[in-house]
């Protein structure tokens, strides 16, 4: 296990070379100047080249990145331009909000898919098997930007039970947290929910094939039983893999769903700051989400170590 | 303020040519009775923020918050956005616009309790000054060479070269004063905790999602503000925005699209307020390469554009064609014959050229940018003109048009309220890197410079006269349409008169029970 999880860390570093390498060259190599843009139109040519020194753009790409990496290395990933803020207390003051969302999405989804996915599986091209697929496929079909919309009109405007839009902080008020966050929960969990049941149900049905199912059935065993306990953990591979994905993906927040409902996570600071030409937010908070996403990846194959001991002794999954 | 110049700062946030309407007068809603003290109002604006110090204000939403802390040293009172006293109870010039002394008001104290004065005023401009506070307004601090204390309610700004203009500049960022206590005591994180001298005392901020103030009890114009709080929420979506409106988390949104407009009008629950503004939607041709460096070309796109098919098409009739720089009832306007949609004239300007015309278009790749692109290709190859649509994204646009590396770009500029403010760097052939279109015309030169540098309202007339007519005749822009600024509320919101450049001023605002 040891000399495993040695080979996975060692994989990693080139992973985080290029992912930093990409995420820096990403946004330098975008046209724009921006001491330009910071120095304005009244701008004398000789600010304009002071503000570029301080900023370090004349000088030639590799030294930059280097300057770069060794300073967000200790945690210093720029001051924005824009708001005086540092990029680390902007991504600091973020990413809670990104994270809560993540974990009541994938909860919302998790929730959702493991029973129905199974008991699709159990009775595949039964009513609830089919009623499951429809709503799935409908749900994966409308975008989230529509979803989110329409359940904004129909929770908040017609019924008024949750806000709109907003976010009320944890500490100040946690009913009204999780009011704040119910809507653009439900949007990305309805869609997590959809993905997660059709992979479950797909590996657990070739599952439920296997011999040894049919010999638990022999012994007698409660279905239930032989669902949750022998066929659920081998069938959980794939939707291992992408919820790992997901959630990844979601640290660096859910960009539309955090704009539409005015979550202030990542996403959004992001999406603001792209609009706003704030490049070196853009540059720090692309780093840190391609770092989380690496990582988190990098989490989830240990993990499938630990559920399938023919992964941990370098064997293929039959 | 940035946004009414045509800087590439206002250029950086042109992304869309959004929110526009048209028409005068100021709101579909007056006031229910005589002012009412008490209640609060929620603001939805358009943009994040994510500090409150003068330095980084710059668009509608952080200096519609500001407005509420801070007050200016001078503001827009006018219903054309006319300038009148604030912080400063009168100022005026030398004979050669060079030197401005301020006469501030008495007795007004910051939030702190220190006291506002002539000294304030030396730190709030000097901060904005020093290169390494990197103020976003540096641009228009460049242009300031010294600020002295003359005594304690006199304040001298000397600048670099005379500049009719300069009182413009302290309506925005740079005119809001601060505490130096409070900066000297909570020094980076100011912007946090900001101190001004304005309606509303800083209460609370939660990042991202609102910050709220409350009444100043002791402020210094007496009988304001109405309200006992103000909060103003961040919400980038156009349709979330609208939806917190009917849902009643926000009272008011600001920066609404033309669609909203549509919507709302219709609704008995809310209430359309707008500001018929001076800023433009425009199309430049680079006047240095083929094909625009013939006049003919310029005139043959121009007589081909079919103005009054956008503004129908897309902003549902809430905008005022434009052919120049002076929207209809302006001061400043001439009547200049300028051309206008005919298919004739477009062809005998073709004929004049006497080659295929045929050059890029470049765009920004939104939706509504792309449908200007689309109905303008299809209009102009009613005339015979082939267009090419280049859709870029809003840096490269930019940045082609600061490097002179188009043909024929789209662009917008925000409200201006005085002609030199735009006209100047915007067409003075040396010097600007927003002379986009590399026009140059020695008379204009020369009238602008006029223009800028001398303060007899005739003669400024006469010198825009000029520079209007060689406009007309030149084409270096074509106009497509003057800009509107519309908020949108629910019914028991009264008095949001002002909304210049889409920024609202909460001190006279009030709510019927």
């Amino acid at each position: 296990m040891l000399s495993f999880v040695r080979g996975k860390v060692l994989h990693l570093v080139p992973v985080l070379f290029v992912v930093t390498c990409f995420s820096f060259l990403l946004t330098a190599l975008l046209p724009g100047d921006l001491a330009l843009v910071m120095a304005g139109p009244n701008a004398t040519p000789q600010t304009v080249a002071a503000l570029r020194s301080e900023l370090r753009l004349d000088q030639p790409l590799p030294a930059r990145y280097v300057d770069w990496v060794t300073r967000a290395v200790r945690g210093d990933l720029g001051t924005s331009p824009r708001s005086h803020q540092t990029v680390l207390s902007s991504i600091r003051e973020r990413l809670p909000i990104s994270l809560e969302l993540l974990l009541l999405a994938e909860l919302i989804g998790l929730v959702v898919a493991v029973p129905v996915g199974v008991a699709s599986a159990y009775r595949a091209g039964g009513t609830l098997d089919q009623a499951a697929s429809g709503a799935a496929f409908g749900i994966l079909a409308i975008p989230g930007f529509v979803v989110a919309i329409v359940l904004i009109y129909l929770f908040a405007v017609q019924l008024d039970l949750v806000p709109a839009t907003g976010y009320t902080p944890l500490t100040t008020n946690p009913l009204e947290n999780l009011r704040s966050f119910f809507l653009p929960a439900l949007t990305v969990g309805l869609t997590e929910a959809a993905a997660y049941t059709r992979l479950l149900r797909s590996d657990m049905i070739a599952t439920l094939q296997e011999d040894y199912i049919a010999m638990a059935r022999a012994k007698g065993l409660p279905t239930w039983h032989i669902l949750l306990r022998h066929a659920l953990k081998p069938s959980s591979f794939t939707l291992l893999t992408v919820l790992g994905i997901n959630i990844g993906r979601l640290m660096g927040g859910a960009l539309i769903v955090e704009t539409i409902f005015a979550l202030p996570g990542i996403g959004r600071l992001l999406v603001e700051s792209i609009y706003a030409r704030d490049l070196i937010v853009v540059q720090g908070v692309v780093a840190f989400v391609a770092v989380a996403f690496v990582l988190v990846n990098f989490g989830v194959d240990l993990l499938y170590a630990v559920l399938d001991p023919r992964i941990r002794h370098g064997r293929a999954v039959a | 303020m940035r946004k009414r110049t045509l800087g590439i700062l206002a250029a950086a946030v042109m992304t869309v040519v959004v929110a526009c309407g048209g028409g005068g007068g100021s709101s579909s809603g007056k006031a229910a009775g005589p002012p009412r003290p008490g209640g609060s109002v929620a603001f939805g604006l358009r943009a994040d923020f994510l500090s409150l110090d003068p330095l980084v204000l710059n668009n509608d939403s952080d200096l519609s918050v500001g407005n509420g802390i801070y007050d200016p040293l001078i503001a827009r009172i006018g219903n054309k956005g006319e300038l009148g006293p604030w912080l400063a109870d009168s100022w005026d010039s030398s004979t050669d616009l060079k030197t401005w002394t301020l006469h501030l008001h008495p007795g007004v104290r910051f939030h702190d309790g220190t006291p506002f004065n002539a000294d304030a005023v030396v730190l709030n401009i000097e901060r904005h000054m020093d290169p390494r506070n990197k103020s976003l307004s540096l641009s228009d601090a460049f242009l300031v060479d010294t600020v002295k204390a003359v005594d304690d309610r006199t304040a001298a700004i000397t600048l670099k070269s005379p500049w009719v203009d300069f009182p413009q500049v302290l309506v925005g960022p740079i005119g809001l004063m601060a505490s130096p206590a409070a900066i000297k005591q909570t020094g980076a994180d100011y912007g946090k905790h900001p101190v001004g001298t304005g309606p509303f005392v800083f209460k609370e901020w939660v990042t991202g999602d609102h910050v709220t103030a409350v009444r100043n009890r002791n402020y210094w114009k007496p009988g304001y503000p109405y309200l006992d709080s103000v909060t103003w929420r961040p919400i980038p979506d156009q349709d979330a925005k609208y939806a917190s409106l009917k849902a009643g988390q926000v009272d008011v949104i600001q920066v609404a699209t033309a669609d909203q407009v549509v919507k709302a009008e219709k609704d008995s629950k809310l209430k359309v307020w707008k500001y018929a503004g001076d800023g433009g939607t425009f199309v430049m041709m680079n006047n240095r390469t083929a094909p625009f460096d013939d006049v003919n070309a310029r005139l043959a796109v121009s007589y081909a554009t079919n103005r009054q098919e956008i503004v129908t098409q897309i902003g549902h009739d809430r905008y005022p064609v434009a052919l120049g720089p002076f929207p209809p009832g302006s001061d400043w306007d001439t009547k200049v014959q300028a051309p206008n949609y005919d298919l004739d004239k477009a062809r005998a300007a073709l004929q004049a050229y006497g080659k295929p015309l045929s050059f890029k278009f470049n765009i920004v790749s939104d939706p509504i940018t792309r449908q200007y692109g689309q109905i303008l290709q299809a209009q102009w190859k009613k005339a015979g003109i082939e267009v090419e649509l280049v859709q870029m994204d809003q840096a490269t646009l930019i940045q082609s048009a600061i490097g002179k590396q188009f043909q024929l770009q789209i662009f917008q500029y925000g409200d201006w309220f005085d002609p030199d403010l735009f006209l100047f760097r915007a067409f003075i052939s040396k010097g600007s890197i927003v002379n986009y279109p590399a026009y140059s015309n020695a008379a204009v030169d020369a009238a602008l410079v006029k223009g800028r540098t001398i303060s007899d309202p005739a003669a400024r007339h006469d010198a825009y006269a000029q520079v209007q007519q060689a406009l007309a005749r030149e084409q270096p822009y074509v106009w497509l349409h003057y800009n509107t600024s519309y908020a949108i509320s629910n019914r028991r919101v009264q008095d949001l008169n002002t909304i210049y450049s889409s920024i609202t001023k909460p001190y006279q605002v009030w709510v019927s029970s």
